[in-house]
């Protein structure tokens, strides 16, 4: 849950406008209307802030969805 | 008002990071664009770049670098001449990782290279009068130039920083513009005991104090020092202290250990009064508003008292630890001033002979003979490179007495036909008071319109707006001028200036006369404020306190 909480918070800081969304594992970004290449990139940031870790630079465009970006962080 | 930010590498313009200067109307110039002067009409209030050093050096090659510095700056040089309207701040990053590596040896190319550049840079700003300079990396220093750059971040979307970098950056700018626009303090307001020095005077003895060089003693000293350097840079100290004011003299006359010396001070209220009422009588006594007056007393009472009477005085709350004093007072923002004349640093030694002339003056019995007796010197100067800095400052911070507060720039004082600028100065036996005032006049068809009439407040007292107004009339009749003609705008802070409208001749121009005289046509370029009143002054009136001058 802990998990969740701490990615909708990354969420809003870049999409204000995302509603709560009950599952988040389902979520694609380009799902999200104001998604675009700079905000997944500061997507990533935000998270990597929360989580207080780092994506790879390989990693930054793989990752699609919040289910990617979830594998990510349990990688390490 | 317009904020354009230009950058050597990418900045994420869009994410939040930035919204901090969204109320400035913010515009980023294309990327990479850090010359590009089209697109902006109206120069823009401020213009600022961030220079990557990084970005445009060849990290290997140290010659090549040199060239292309050079031209760098020479390209600066050129941007700044063409936009002398803007002031350009330049925020320069000369962090490499490279130079980390490379820089065992002073002589190695790469770090003459960065100081090169910061150097040059510096030498603009001490020529140009709009041009400002911040080392970023000193900025960045604080949080870790590690925590501020990614080099990720730059290879996957050519941004040099960290959303932290990104963000100590949008903060720092913000400071810097607020420093330029908000309303700076000038006064500086002191307790003594603990404050000053540690211990109570009145109950210990001049002696007993601890100030020095270990201890406690020592952080007050060095508490002194920062005063000191703010004192040197045009603010003026004010003791407000409740004490009896033999022993406060006596330590700033002779306690050795002072850094603070009797003639840093211009006003002393040291009595048993409560300070706000001190605080009112000083203001009188310099002419400033107490919004100008930043309040820094250990005595949290004190400090609730003042915070209450003036909302708009800065009350400082001290640190806990004394050693961070000094430290907390150079990063005080309120003072900051990127643009200090040589009038600044008279300050103190002026308004300290306007707390004696005030003193004085009340004690006179007759006002005029005391103000003969000062034999003041007042004499019109034309405006020149030398005191154009003064006549813009005067321009744009003069308040009180100020005939149209219309703000005027370097540019609108260079001469062009039938124009006249004059800048007036000011001795008297109480000392050099610089260059006081300022008129600016256009002469067109028998019509004189006088657009520019500004007294410095801290000269208010000396009736010389009086001369001042004897000598445009005088001048208007040599010219042959029929009509002398004044603009006038109230504002809500020149209650000063309509005073003195009052109490001379001037007549309100209604409407038909505008048209008759055709005033609105001739004087097209500079009237064409809504607000502003046109109001003639009869050349055959009389004007009162010239005798002063005689």
């Amino acid at each position: 849950m802990n998990r969740d909480k701490k990615l909708l918070k990354a969420l809003k800081k870049v999409f204000p406008k995302l509603k709560n969304k009950n599952n988040l594992g389902k979520l694609k970004l380009e799902q999200i209307k104001e998604w675009d290449s700079l905000k997944h990139f500061h997507l990533l940031l935000e998270i990597e802030k929360e989580f207080n870790f780092r994506f790879s630079t390989d990693s930054f465009n793989k990752v699609k969805s919040i289910k990617d970006i979830i594998y990510e962080i349990q990688k390490k | 008002m317009k904020l354009l930010i230009r950058s050597t590498s990418f900045l994420m313009n869009d994410i939040s990071y930035w919204n901090n200067l969204k109320r400035y109307n913010l515009k980023f110039a294309k990327y990479n664009n850090i010359f590009q002067l089209d697109g902006i009409k109206n120069n823009p209030p401020f213009d600022i770049t961030i220079l990557f050093l990084q970005d445009f050096i060849e990290n290997f090659n140290g010659e090549n670098n040199k060239k292309k510095i050079n031209k760098l700056s020479k390209l600066i040089e050129r941007k700044i001449s063409l936009q002398k309207e803007t002031n350009h701040i330049f925020f320069v990053s000369s962090y490499s990782y490279v130079n980390v590596i490379n820089s065992l040896k002073f002589n190695d190319i790469n770090n003459i290279n960065r100081n090169f550049l910061l150097k040059s840079l510096y030498n603009f700003s001490k020529k140009y009068q709009n041009i400002f300079v911040v080392n970023l990396d000193d900025v960045f220093s604080l949080n870790g130039l590690k925590n501020c750059f990614d080099n990720r971040n730059f290879s996957m979307l050519r941004c040099r920083l960290s959303l932290e970098g990104i963000s100590i950056l949008a903060t720092k700018i913000e400071e810097v513009i607020n420093s330029f626009i908000k309303p700076k303090k000038k006064v500086l307001l002191l307790d003594c005991d603990n404050t000053l020095w540690g211990g109570v005077v009145g109950e210990e003895g001049p002696e007993k104090i601890q100030l020095g060089q270990d201890g406690i003693g020592l952080a007050f000293l060095n508490f002194q020092k920062a005063i000191k350097k703010l004192k040197d840079s045009g603010i003026i100290l004010s003791i407000l202290s409740k004490n009896n004011e033999k022993d406060i003299k006596n330590i700033f006359k002779t306690h050795k250990g002072m850094i603070l010396k009797d003639k840093d001070i211009t006003s002393y209220k040291v009595n048993w009064n409560e300070k706000s009422d001190n605080i009112k009588n000083l203001s009188k006594e310099l002419s400033l508003d107490p919004n100008s007056f930043v309040f820094w007393d250990d005595n949290p009472i004190e400090r609730e008292k003042v915070k209450s009477n003036f909302p708009n005085i800065d009350v400082i709350f001290p640190d806990k630890e004394i050693s961070n004093w000094s430290k907390q007072l150079m990063e005080y923002a309120g003072f900051s001033k990127y643009s200090i004349t040589e009038d600044d640093l008279k300050k103190t030694q002026q308004y300290k002979s306007r707390s004696i002339f005030i003193d004085s003056k009340s004690n006179a019995k007759n006002e005029a003979l005391f103000l003969k007796k000062l034999k003041i010197k007042p004499k019109l100067i034309k405006i020149d490179r030398s005191n154009i800095d003064r006549a813009v400052q005067l321009s744009n911070k003069t308040n009180q007495f100020n005939f149209n507060s219309k703000r005027l720039n370097l540019s609108d004082f260079i001469k062009t036909k039938n124009h006249y600028n004059y800048l007036l100065r000011l001795k008297d036996d109480l000392g050099d008071h610089g260059y006081i005032g300022l008129i600016s006049f256009k002469i067109s068809k028998n019509l004189m319109l006088v657009d520019q009439l500004v007294l410095s407040c801290r000269i208010l007292g000396r009736y010389s707006e009086y001369w001042l107004l004897n000598q445009i009339k005088k001048i208007a009749k040599s010219k042959k001028v029929k009509n002398l003609i004044f603009e006038f705008i109230k504002t809500d802070k020149n209650q000063v200036a309509c005073k003195f409208i009052e109490d001379n001749d001037f007549e309100n121009l209604k409407k038909k006369e505008i048209s008759n005289l055709n005033l609105k046509k001739i004087f097209k370029k500079f009237l064409n404020k809504k607000k502003s009143e046109l109001l003639n002054l009869k050349l055959d009136c009389k004007i009162k306190y010239l005798g002063i001058y005689e």
